[in-house]
């Protein structure tokens, strides 16, 4: 990924809304480019300004009580709303009545064979929109494939050791963490990306959130790298192995504990 | 204070009482979107009246297990977006051409401006979410402020997601524009 298609995704990627492969093309991005890594952080710290500036409003006793009387007295119900009440009843069997007869329609429809696929399809993007496919560990190297294949249809994928990493310009993590999974993209035999998915189990008594609001990018100071993890409940999944922080980043991590 | 189930079934719907009892934690955060969207304290106060009943008189479309709040906040945006239609609420300054330009600048993938690194003042922010175009400010509050997803923001107002990211991106780009400019008649430190 290269500046200005990294710089494209600058608000999804402080919203927490891209995709995890998106998302770790940025991170791999802003690991190597001190400059977005920069603007990125600078702007992430406008977005905390511009909410902390909003901290200290207040809404004023008086006004609150003034709104709440106001409330009292509109809410009383009035004869026509009484009226309007039982009048929704019956509009409600009528709908009531439309929705059933539409889903006899639609049962109809599913039962043939390109209602099914697409129903199948549209459950599968969901499913994969949720990353239900990544909820487990250890993920198993078809359903990997499955899971990059769906995202980039004209991407062959390989699976590499450390010298072909090296040839990539990524880092040999195996030695940092044993047992990831180190996924290469290409595209028209040019490497256009590069993942390394782990499940492994870190200590996060070692790592600090970098921010919060969501995104899940922890870091350690003290061993200089950071993970992106995906929370799920109480569960934390690491998505990345650890990764290497120097210049820039490793300046804006908070101070270890 | 113990959360009170709401019950969708007609008859299990809450009194006023109940209901007022209900909103009060939410009060504050209520009147903070409202003086955002709207820029001053009365309209807010009215907003935020009109969100509360039609909250009220609406309760059997509330869902179950969802977030009364970010209900409420939908409902909120929704009458000022209808508002600002009907001209009720007069708003701050819309420089459309302004907007434009800073869609022209997104493609060519600049750099943005510098920002201003200073803290931000309540009413400074207040005052340039006003000078933003409302469609584009409601958006904003939604993302920035209340921190709603994208396909959220995209339900609340009845546009398609892309239409929410441009407006977001957009919006973004005005309102640090504005925060730029009064810094720079204060005296702020902007970085270099």
């Amino acid at each position: 990924m290269k500046c200005p298609e990294a710089r494209q995704h600058l608000y999804p990627f402080l919203d927490d809304e891209l995709d995890v492969p998106t998302n770790l093309d940025v991170l791999a991005h802003l690991h190597v480019c001190s400059r977005c890594a920069d603007l990125f952080e600078e702007e992430r710290q406008f977005n905390d300004s511009l909410r902390a500036s909003q901290r200290s409003v207040t809404f004023a006793h008086d006004s609150r009580l003034r709104v709440l009387e106001r409330f009292r007295r509109q809410a009383k119900p009035t004869p026509m709303r009484r009226l309007g009440s039982s009048m929704r009843g019956v509009a409600g069997i009528a709908a009531a009545s439309v929705l059933l007869i539409s889903l006899v329609f639609l049962a109809i429809s599913l039962t043939s064979s390109s209602g099914l696929a697409l129903s199948a399809a549209k459950i599968h993007e969901r499913a994969i929109e949720r990353h239900d496919d990544l909820r487990s560990w250890p993920i198993d190297s078809k359903t990997l494939e499955g899971y990059v294949r769906g995202r980039f249809e004209h991407a062959s994928l390989q699976f590499l050791d450390a010298t072909s990493l090296g040839v990539l310009g990524g880092r040999d993590c195996s030695q940092l963490e044993p047992g990831a999974v180190q996924v290469g993209l290409s595209m028209e035999g040019r490497p256009v990306s590069l993942y390394i998915l782990s499940g492994a189990e870190y200590d996060l008594s070692e790592f600090e959130m970098r921010e919060s609001g969501g995104r899940s990018v922890y870091v350690c100071p003290a061993r200089r790298c950071a993970i992106v993890a995906w929370r799920c409940g109480d569960l934390i999944y690491a998505l990345t192995g650890a990764v290497e922080l120097e210049g820039a980043l490793l300046s804006n991590v908070p101070s270890a504990h | 204070m113990t959360r009170k189930i709401i019950r969708t079934r007609r008859e299990d719907l809450p009194s006023a009482e109940e209901f007022e009892e209900m909103v009060k934690p939410l009060l504050d955060r209520l009147f903070a979107v409202g003086r955002r969207l709207t820029g001053n304290e009365k309209d807010a106060e009215d907003l935020l009246q009109d969100t509360l009943l039609r909250a009220y008189r609406n309760m059997e479309k509330f869902e179950l297990g969802t977030n009364l709040g970010a209900w409420m906040v939908k409902i909120e945006t929704n009458l000022f977006r209808n508002a600002y239609r009907q001209k009720k609420i007069r708003p701050g300054r819309t420089d459309f051409e302004i907007a434009e330009a800073f869609h022209e600048e997104a493609r060519c993938h600049e750099s943005p401006d510098r920002l201003p690194t200073e803290e931000l003042l309540d009413d400074e922010v207040l005052r340039a979410l006003q000078e933003i175009p409302p469609e584009f400010r409601a958006v904003v509050d939604l993302a920035v402020f209340e921190g709603f997803s994208y396909a959220e923001i995209a339900e609340a107002i009845g546009c398609p997601i892309g239409t929410v990211m441009s407006r977001l991106f957009r919006g973004r780009r005005l309102l640090r524009e504005k925060l730029r400019e009064y810094a720079e008649r204060t005296g702020m430190q902007i970085e270099s």
